[in-house]
């Protein structure tokens, strides 16, 4: 259950050790003192699988005795554990929230959903949602992400977020227009006879994934360009081409895996077999599951690759095999046993992350200066923190 | 004495040292013994110990002392702080976890069979019938791009049938019932469906396939109790109100797909769906002046089943002749009983169904109020 996953697969993060080695001789060959050979630190995740499931099912028995109450200090625990697990250069991550900020926040968050949820109800549920979800969305992504990068820490110097509410808007404002996209083409669709609205599907396919990459890009970039590690700032290096051919190549890794599929389920529906309607979801769901692994390594890739402090960077180099295996077994163990292996999944899936994203460090790793000491939380960092599902610093 | 790391909290630089406590005051040490900070120990926060993770003493100055020494941190503090202590006993003792396995699993049976049902008819209570003809708008013009073509059906035979059908729809199904003949792009296959703004379809299979007018009207009556009882709107609330709830306590919604033995609860809410629609079929054809058991004839043909005089016969122990079973109905093979599109798997438990039917018909009164 807990030994080491894809061990084949970890050979793939050496890339980047011999990428930085390489460079050495020819730093030195070329003679530029101003740039130093960098010195690969691979992310290492320690958890095991069994002792984060016992800390879990205790957490989530604890949070049923007590009606939930105890969610934000199980909240705690998992976090402290998935960062307390994650290492590089020998030094632990640290998570340093309090439980009560977090209950404090989650209960207001409850108090909103349940408004939301009456409103729905009573009102013209359509309008707040139009208009109440993309002005409060943004907000509650700024001050989460504040309230996350305050509270973890390493080497005992807290990270920070320095993003406001107006450019997360500026980053976001593209997910409006799939949104309006989105509705209008539900809106077509219903209206139109169905061959028209075959026709129509391909276009809008296209224009939605340039759009997501479009968010993708814009959101990555906000998130990596506010963030602070003390007072050292991110710069985030991609460009918009790298994020639209990504989202294109997925649609093609769709595209292929529904005909690959097709060619081997279409015999068998001819032959009367197996019938249409049973295969079909199979067929999709193996199309979305390829879409989505791909999609995932390849913008963490993209995400880390271009991340850098000064003098400092990042290397990611996940494998399309290599998630989709680890996502696979994580799926499997988790049918098999009824859902309980979903925790050791978190493990499983934080271990590969890990495995495959270096830090490249070109100056010691000792003269970050930390930021203004702040432990306290404003009740806004609290309310947004509720919605920051994310157990592991990745 | 404690090996560890020292970080005086302005920068990431940090030196081995060593940590004492004398007399409730914690000193650090660096490597040559000279002390870095001394506070009393009450005055520093030590984390709470979690599996193997490294445990660290913050100072008021934001100074900070790292261990990985678990072991040594719990001798030095002696008596554990006991609220976390015992968290931690209870994540490191298996009898514990499985006690906790049930605790979930059993809260989650709960919630699944009296919980949710309760809240999520409330909430349908409360929806005005607007609202959920809304959420079914557009259902039809939908499953007809995907499922259906228009009916084979002979124009005549469609207006007699609406014609008889008429009253029924008007008097149980209230203004927004319709009726819709179709039939399925795959095959015949019999079937009736209820959508959630009132429309009722019925398959040109299914027409062809009762024996008797009144076996239809039975059919509708049934789809009309679906309608009436809003047993779409409320599967679907009860669908996401579980998920909800479990995340809504624990906060993980990983926690609800941990609780998949509970599955097996919400397949019992379309059985108590369906008796509650042949309820309303039987209440309505006795007001009609039909007999109920043309509901219960009907679903035997659907369902393959042998009429009722050979079951009869069958259970007396006289011989059985052959096994009569439908033209449609015999066509199931194994991999067509998994069809989303077979009457079977839209309708389950149907010998069940007929049997309980077919005494309620034999004593309507008692059973129906
Ligand atoms: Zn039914």
């Amino acid at each position: 259950m807990n030994e080491h996953p894809a061990t084949g697969q970890s050979a793939s993060a050496l890339p980047a050790d011999t990428a930085a080695s390489r460079e050495k001789p020819a730093a030195a060959a070329e003679g530029a003192p101003e740039s130093p050979p960098r010195k690969t630190h691979p992310f290492e995740f320690r958890g095991n699988g069994l002792e984060y499931f016992k800390i879990w099912i205790v957490n989530v028995a604890l949070s049923i005795l007590t009606l939930g109450i105890y969610s934000a200090w199980a909240t705690v625990r998992s976090r402290r554990y998935f960062y307390a697990n994650t290492w590089l250069a020998g030094e632990p991550f640290e998570y340093l929230a309090s439980p009560l900020p977090i209950l404090k926040g989650r209960a207001v968050a409850v108090a909103l959903l349940a408004l939301y949820a009456l409103s729905n109800m009573y009102l013209m549920g359509e309008i707040v949602f139009l208009i109440v979800l993309p002005i409060a969305a943004p907000w509650l992504i700024v001050k989460g992400l504040a309230f996350r990068h305050r509270m973890s820490a390493w080497r005992n110097v807290q990270f920070r977020f320095h993003g406001t509410y107006l450019k997360a808007v500026a980053a976001l404002w593209p997910v409006l227009l799939i949104a309006a996209l989105s509705l209008g083409f539900v809106a077509l669709l219903v209206k139109s006879p169905p061959q028209l609205a075959l026709l129509l599907l391909l276009p809008y396919v296209l224009l939605l994934m340039f759009l997501a990459a479009w968010v993708g890009f814009r959101f990555s970039r906000f998130r990596v360009n506010y963030s602070a590690y003390g007072t050292t700032r991110f710069r985030f290096g991609a460009k918009l081409g790298g994020y639209v051919s990504i989202f294109m190549a997925t649609l093609g890794v769709g595209f292929f895996v529904g005909m690959v599929c097709g060619i081997v389920v279409f015999p068998l529906i001819l032959l009367g077999t197996f019938n249409a309607e049973l295969l079909l979801p199979v067929v999709t769901s193996a199309q979305i599951f390829a879409m989505l692994a791909f999609q995932k390594q390849a913008t963490t890739n993209i995400y880390f690759n271009s991340a850098a402090l000064p003098g400092h960077d990042f290397r990611a180099s996940l494998s399309f095999w290599g998630l989709a295996k680890t996502w696979l077994i994580c799926l499997f163990l988790a049918v098999v046993t009824l859902g309980l292996y979903l925790p050791a999944a978190r493990v499983r899936i934080a271990r590969y992350m890990a495995d495959h994203i270096a830090f490249r460090a070109r100056d010691s790793l000792e003269e970050f200066s930390a930021a203004e000491a702040q432990r306290a939380s404003a009740l806004g960092e609290q309310v947004g923190q509720a919605f920051d599902v994310e157990l592991s610093p990745f | 004495m404690i090996d560890g790391f020292f970080s005086d909290g302005r920068g990431s630089r940090r030196m081995p040292s060593t940590l004492q406590l004398a007399g409730g005051q914690a000193t650090v040490l660096d490597a040559a013994g000279r002390a870095l900070i001394s506070a009393p120990l009450a005055d520093t926060r030590i984390s709470s110990r979690l599996a193997s993770t490294p445990r660290s003493f913050r100072f008021a100055g934001g100074e900070q002392f790292v261990t990985s020494d678990n072991a040594a941190v719990d001798a030095l503090l002696r008596q554990p702080d006991s609220r976390w202590g015992l968290l931690q006993r209870l994540e490191s003792n298996y009898l514990a976890v499985i006690v906790c396995v049930a605790i979930v699993w059993g809260a989650a049976f709960l919630l699944a069979r009296y919980c949710v049902p309760w809240a999520a008819d409330q909430m349908a209570r409360q929806m005005s019938p607007e609202m959920a003809a809304r959420m079914g708008q557009g259902a039809l013009r939908l499953t007809d791009g995907v499922l259906f073509r228009p009916s084979a059906l002979p124009r005549e035979r469609q207006l007699q049938l609406r014609k008889q059908l008429q009253g029924v729809l008007e008097r149980y199904g209230g203004p927004a019932a319709k009726l819709h003949f179709r039939r399925f792009r795959r095959g015949p296959m019999p079937n009736a469906f209820a959508l959630p703004d009132g429309s009722i379809v019925l398959t040109d299979t299914l027409v062809k396939l009762a024996l008797h007018e009144n076996e239809i009207l039975a059919v509708v009556c049934h789809e009309i109790g679906h309608v009436q009882h809003r047993h779409l709107l409320r599967q679907s609330l009860r669908a996401s109100a579980f998920g909800a709830l479990i995340f809504l306590a624990t906060g993980e919604a990983s926690a609800a797909i941990v609780s998949l033995p509970t599955v097996l609860v919400a397949l019992s809410y379309r059985r108590e769906f369906e008796r509650e629609a042949d309820q309303f079929a039987i209440k309505a054809l006795i007001d009609e002046g039909v007999s109920p058991l043309h509901l219960a004839s009907m679903l035997r043909r659907l369902g393959g089943l042998a009429p009722r005089e050979a079951e009869d016969a069958a259970r007396e122990g006289n011989e059985v002749p052959g096994k009569p079973r439908t033209p449609a109905a015999s066509e199931g093979r194994f991999f067509r009983d998994l069809d989303a599109t077979d009457y079977f798997s839209t309708h389950p438990d149907i010998h069940e169904r007929v049997l309980w039917i077919e005494a309620a018909a034999a004593a309507p009164a008692p059973e129906l109020q």
